[in-house]
């Protein structure tokens, strides 16, 4: 459809009218306000349709068990550093935008997602064969040669797991597809190579069993750390802390080259302005 | 806060583990004297080289030369101007419109570029490799598309020869876009990072100047519905 000559974008988003606005098929004033929650918001944004109360819950465990913002870890450094200079949102914003495709954070889950749904399109039905579970994860292994989701750096196991398994035992989702892969695979590379899981494996596997695709889960998993990044930033707009807008020079190691003279000093036979 | 009224400490991995004690410098010394890739900026640089000169040094790591600095300076000319129409600079408006500070103008404008030269670059991964090889003949899609452009690509070619230079594939038809990203790897920008950046600094004073001119709150001067959006819901 064109529109004066320019073509027409469709969007199935929002749409604001006079005494009540649209939102993805609903009415804002008559089925979401009052009626769904912040998460559920959240859920219907990615998904593109309203998500059960039970998932709301869960994706709110899940944000709990999330919740370390720690201000030294990198993502939150970055926030740190830009909200130094007074102002709440530009590092909110630092923070979300090394996260697209960076080597950790919430996109890794999205890799650690597409791994598990190929496991299980290798596995298939035979998910309690531990013989059979063991061979193709290991041929998975070998043809990836690094897993995303796998490898914990510091620490010898991602203490987030143990958070998020016990939350989903309590609401009994222990026993679903995914979450059972995602436990038998990592029992494999763990036994066979050392290897441990990480957060987003785990994240991958809970949000694969709620019905989000690959492609949502970090988008989702970025949405419910907003409260990450926000705590830093505000706290440390206040503080505006010096040593974080600018370090001492002596906490500074400079590796480059060393000291030179450019061709033309060398040329005019001068080092002016010293 | 502890029964006592003290703070409560903590200790995890990071108080428990060794980390490194400094942060690397790898390109410019700190303080008031900064040398870049060795050369002191008070005592060299600021007396002997041109801004254009020192971003290239910046970039590359070495004093460029002459011819480089032409092509560097003519592709950055080239890519300075970027109108309204375009999505960075109409975001940069909207958000002065709106009232946004300078800082958020510059913030989402400095975005919108970084993302528009990650995507015009992606579109070019092909033609920085053939600039690697030039084994054969320049890849269509990397042809000008109409005689407009291809008038625009004269200009570009008459600028390089007038410098009394030569930059292979220039001559074999290539869009505006192509042959601008062919003078950057000719003055030594081989990696797609430093063509990205070059393109952001071209193009971020585009975005202030336009935005400087637009009345923040005259919201009735600006074409809400351009392009035309329809909202549709699934029946």
């Amino acid at each position: 459809m064109k529109d004066n000559g320019m073509e027409v974008i469709n969007t199935r988003v929002a749409h604001a009218g006079w005494d009540d606005h649209r939102y993805f098929g609903y009415s804002v004033f008559n089925e979401l306000a009052g009626h769904e929650t912040y998460t559920g918001l959240i859920g219907l944004t990615v998904h593109g349709r309203r998500i059960s109360s039970e998932q709301v819950r869960i994706l709110d465990d899940i944000a709990g068990a999330f919740a370390v913002a720690e201000p030294r870890i990198y993502a939150l450094k970055i926030v740190r550093l830009i909200s130094s200079f007074g102002r709440i949102l530009p590092a909110c914003a630092s923070g979300i935008l090394y996260m697209e495709d960076a080597i950790i954070g919430p996109w890794t889950s999205k890799y650690a997602a597409e791994n598990l749904v190929e496991l299980d399109n290798l596995i298939g039905s035979n998910l309690d064969d531990n013989e059979y579970v063991t061979k193709r994860t290991i041929e998975f292994l070998e043809k990836k040669k690094r897993l995303k989701g796998y490898g914990v750096p510091f620490r010898s196991s991602d203490e987030r797991i143990r958070a998020i398994r016990k939350c989903i035992e309590r609401r009994e989702r222990h026993t679903r597809r995914v979450w059972r892969l995602f436990e038998a695979v990592s029992d494999v590379l763990r036994k066979e190579r050392g290897l441990e899981p990480n957060v987003s494996t785990a994240l991958a596997a809970v949000y694969l069993d709620l019905g989000f695709t690959s492609d949502e889960i970090p988008v989702i998993a970025t949405a419910l750390s907003h409260n990450l990044l926000l705590a830093n930033a505000i706290e440390e707009a206040k503080q505006k802390s010096p040593a974080l807008q600018r370090l001492p020079e002596d906490s500074i190691l400079y590796v480059g080259k060393a000291r030179r003279k450019s061709p033309r000093a060398v040329a005019a036979g001068q080092d002016k302005g010293s | 806060m502890t029964d006592d009224g003290k703070c409560r400490t903590y200790s995890g991995p990071i108080e428990e583990q060794k980390w490194a004690a400094k942060l690397k410098a790898n390109v410019i010394t700190p303080g008031y004297d900064s040398c870049i890739h060795g050369y002191s900026m008070n005592e060299d640089l600021i007396w002997n080289y041109s801004f254009t000169e020192t971003v290239l040094l910046t970039l590359t790591g070495e004093i460029p030369a002459e011819s480089d600095r032409i092509l560097f300076e003519t592709a950055l000319k080239f890519l300075l101007p970027v109108s309204v129409a375009e999505a960075p600079v109409h975001a940069g408006v909207v958000a002065r419109l709106c009232g946004a500070s300078q800082s958020g103008v510059t913030g989402i404008g400095a975005i919108g570029l970084a993302e528009q030269a990650r995507f015009i670059v992606e579109k070019h991964r092909g033609l920085l490799e053939w600039l690697d090889r030039e084994d054969k003949r320049l890849p269509d899609e990397y042809h000008a598309a109409d005689d407009e452009e291809r008038r625009s690509v004269d200009v570009i070619r008459n600028c390089v020869k007038q410098a009394g230079l030569e930059i292979n594939g220039l001559e074999e038809n290539p869009s505006r876009i192509s042959s601008i990203i062919m003078m950057l790897h000719a003055c030594g920008l081989r990696k797609s990072e430093q063509i990205e950046l070059s393109i952001v600094m071209a193009r971020i004073s585009s975005i202030t100047a336009e935005a400087l001119n637009v009345e923040p709150g005259d919201f009735r001067d600006y074409p809400i519905d351009l392009p035309p959006f329809r909202y549709q819901e699934k029946s």
